[in-house]
């Protein structure tokens, strides 16, 4: 399947945030994207996936159109920087009540998906006296815990010590061998030279260059 | 949820209590029920809440639980998009479906905090007291039940759906503000309470005047009726909650955390 995205364009009260991008993102790839913070990497992550509408332009997967077939990408997993989960509920009951929306998993999966990050499931302390690396973790696992088709990462080893750094570079490589199309924004270099298949240099809001890494 | 519901059954039952221990005060051994009704409003024995700033301020004490209610439950719906909205809005499109759920917690929460809350303060006044039956305060108290779950309702998804846009510490004073105002507005009817239909349009125009229970169907106070109150408010919470599904909805998940501003 591919995301295609046909020259969009994004202006917020009057600034343009994303100018004329166009990609086309397949299966079983991963793709990389860096730039500076403020560039618009984030941006084109939330509209690639339909949680922003775009001012012009399409975005289309599997040849539907975003906003007009659906609005949200179907199987979606995403992870964005700075966006928390409920402090008052523990790593496993936050991920079941997201799971509890589209009912595709139950408590055996989310089980193995904290597993999988490195967290306990019985861990019994709320999601508000996790530390930094542990939030980023269980972000992680509700992105990955439902088998999504598509694989949106936002830094995703931002506050992770080595050892967390390699597993979830190596948790990625199996998402991509597993057949979803994985976009991973980083400022990590290593990030992006050891996973990405192809990279997007983004500048103020546009593809600045197209490179092999 | 579960510690939620804890919260508003301990909050609902402490503020029973002291609802009958502050304000039901009997002249003689026993109460109608009537008089109870309508003394957890305002009135001071017998005798309906005036127009005068004393009893408009201690009204207000009155209402503490509701703005208790209201601080709790304003940012039940809010604080999703300060916190997950992304990951639960990437997870499905239909965000009117979501909203329902989440708006029927809260519709529910309103509705188990006023029995609660009642139920306390009658459990207390008639230890105190021996009270008395009667049809009309049977209506008053039903009539009460509804229309404070309604308001209390209605209010705490203003302060949810004013948040989305200004932060809750904006949207807090912004409504409670708006209710001292009402309540505060009831002052003017001091200066014509002679001209009753002047004050009966002004007690119309107000839906605060709906919460004084000892004003219903009484001519001096704009005769006002329960089933008129209960529609009233049942018209003020769904227009709250038509609003709160249409924003929902259209809202851009462009800043995560409202709070802090972050993306």
């Amino acid at each position: 399947m591919e995301l295609i995205a046909d020259h969009i364009s994004k202006t917020i009260r009057g600034k343009k945030i994303l100018s004329d991008i166009s990609l086309s993102l397949s299966s079983g790839r991963i793709y990389g994207f860096s730039g500076r913070n403020g560039s618009g990497k984030t941006m084109l992550f939330r509209a690639l996936s339909g949680l922003m509408s775009v001012t012009s332009g399409t975005v289309s997967w599997g040849g539907k159109i975003l906003k007009k077939d659906f609005s949200v990408l179907p199987g979606l997993g995403i992870l964005l920087e700075n966006v928390s989960l409920y402090p008052e509920l523990t790593g496993f009951q936050n991920l079941s009540y997201l799971a509890g929306i589209r009912k595709k998993i139950g408590r055996e999966e989310i089980r193995a998906a904290l597993l999988r990050v490195g967290l306990d499931p019985k861990d019994p302390r709320l999601y508000g006296k996790y530390s930094l690396g542990m939030k980023q973790r269980l972000a992680i696992a509700q992105a990955v815990m439902e088998q999504p088709d598509v694989l949106m990462l936002d830094e995703p080893t931002n506050s992770l010590d080595d050892q967390g750094v390699e597993e979830i570079r190596k948790l990625i490589l199996e998402e991509k061998q597993r057949g979803a199309l994985v976009l991973l924004a980083s400022h990590n270099r290593e990030d992006i030279r050891i996973l990405a298949d192809q990279l997007y240099k983004i500048e103020d809001g546009r593809i600045a260059e197209e490179v092999k890494p | 949820m579960t510690r939620k519901i804890f919260y508003i059954l301990l909050g609902g039952a402490v503020s029973g209590v002291l609802l009958s221990l502050v304000c039901v005060n009997p002249i003689g051994g026993g109460i109608s029920l009537t008089e109870t009704v309508v003394q957890f409003s305002g009135a001071r024995g017998p005798f309906p809440m005036n127009f005068i700033m004393l009893e408009l301020l201690n009204f207000m004490i009155d209402l503490l639980p509701s703005f208790l209610f209201e601080m709790a439950a304003g940012i039940a719906l809010y604080q999703h998009f300060c916190t997950a909205s992304i990951y639960v809005f990437s997870r499905t499109p239909k965000r009117i479906r979501w909203y329902a759920k989440e708006l029927s917690a809260i519709a529910g929460m309103s509705l188990l905090f006023q029995a609660v809350l009642l139920a306390a303060a009658f459990l207390v006044t008639a230890f105190r007291y021996e009270i008395q039956f009667t049809q009309k305060g049977a209506e008053l108290l039903l009539g009460h039940f509804v229309i404070y779950s309604l308001w209390i309702f209605s209010m705490a998804m203003l302060i949810n759906l004013l948040a989305l846009f200004f932060g809750s510490s904006s949207a807090f004073i912004a409504v409670y503000s708006i209710q001292i105002c009402l309540i505060l507005s009831f002052w003017f009817c001091h200066f014509c309470q002679d001209d009753l239909a002047l004050t009966s349009r002004i007690l119309r125009a107000n839906p605060a005047s709906r919460l004084v229970m000892g004003w219903m169907g009484r001519s001096e106070y704009g005769n006002l009726s329960i089933p008129g109150s209960i529609l009233l408010m049942g018209l003020i919470a769904l227009g709250v909650s038509l609003a709160g599904g249409w924003i929902v909805k259209r809202k851009e998940l462009l800043i995560s955390n409202i709070e802090t501003g972050g993306m």
